[in-house]
């Protein structure tokens, strides 16, 4: 298929990640439910807004900020017609209008990184970001594989977190990797799925050492998942 | 996208989200258009919404359309 782009589609994917990843962990550090229901349609409109934009207007900075505004404010009429999916009396949720400001600039930082992750190749700010945004994205993927595996239901569909201090460890061990990886093979001898390999094994086997994880398949997923996580974000680049 | 698509595109995208989005529930299944649950209507109105404001970006911004190829 001509029309499917596959860096727009690895761009869109790792802007929508990251976007998820700061809401998500600003979520949960000021108490917010966060769950799986809300999470889904806040990615499908955020990644349908991304990639509709890039397709067909292309990347840039005004297309950045009219990306920032048009996702979350669809977001925002989703949210106002939809009927609640958590009982707002037992849950504190994100549906004051001021958090439509916060999804516009976490939106509009996670796209500014991806851009200039390809406008500005061999400085020396690529490699952090290309370790932020991989570590961002491994974040969101983890919490949502804690969301659709791990976390007990609490109803059939809404699946809600309880404790998530190893995201802030997944954050750093991805971060961690992606820099050690820029610093010593940026020379680009190491074929992309030997460092996406190795990414992911090394961060599966610390989760495990750190004693964060419950099986060696748990390991496992976690390994694939940062390597889907760093593919990505070299994929967009 | 030719400008002729995105009028279609507008077009669609508005009548979805104007039945879905912001017509009241009981008169979309009065009319027969009562397809899965109140939230899956919605998002099938925010997603044609969507599309029109992309749409309509793509209309006044014809240039920066052409130069994305």
């Amino acid at each position: 298929m001509a029309w499917l782009n596959k860096q727009v589609l690895a761009f869109s994917l790792i802007v929508t990640l990251a976007m998820n990843g700061f809401d998500m962990l600003f979520h949960l550090l000021e108490d917010t439910a966060v769950h799986l229901g809300y999470v889904a349609v806040k990615f499908t409109v955020i990644f349908l807004t991304v990639f509709l934009i890039v397709h067909i207007m292309g990347r840039g900075k005004e297309q950045g900020i009219v990306t920032s505004i048009t996702g979350p404010a669809i977001f925002y009429v989703y949210y106002r017609y939809a009927s609640p999916t958590l009982d707002r009396t037992l849950f504190k949720l994100d549906e004051n209008v001021t958090y439509l400001f916060l999804h516009a600039a976490f939106l509009g930082i996670a796209y500014y990184l991806t851009h200039s992750l390809s406008q500005r190749e061999g400085t020396m700010s690529q490699p952090i970001f290309k370790a932020l945004l991989a570590s961002l994205a491994a974040s969101t993927l983890e919490m949502g594989y804690h969301m659709t595996v791990l976390t007990p239901t609490l109803v059939s569909e809404l699946k809600v977190f309880e404790s998530v201090s190893y995201i802030y460890l997944v954050l750093a061990v991805t971060f961690a990797l992606v820099l050690v990886k820029e610093a010593f093979w940026s020379s680009g001898w190491i074929h992309l799925g030997a460092s996406m390999l190795l990414i992911g094994l090394a961060g599966g086997l610390t989760l495990w050492m750190a004693g964060w994880s419950f099986s060696l398949l748990d390991s496992v997923v976690r390994a694939i998942l940062l390597g889907i996580a760093y593919s990505l974000t070299e994929a967009s680049a | 996208m030719s400008t002729k698509t995105a009028i279609w595109c507008l077009v669609i995208g508005a009548i979805l989200a104007l039945l879905f989005l912001f017509l009241p529930p009981k008169l979309i299944i009065s009319w027969g258009l009562g397809i899965g649950r109140h939230n899956d209507r919605v998002l099938v109105g925010t997603i044609g919404l969507l599309v029109a404001v992309v749409s309509a970006y793509r209309l006044l911004r014809p240039t920066l359309a052409e130069n994305s190829k």
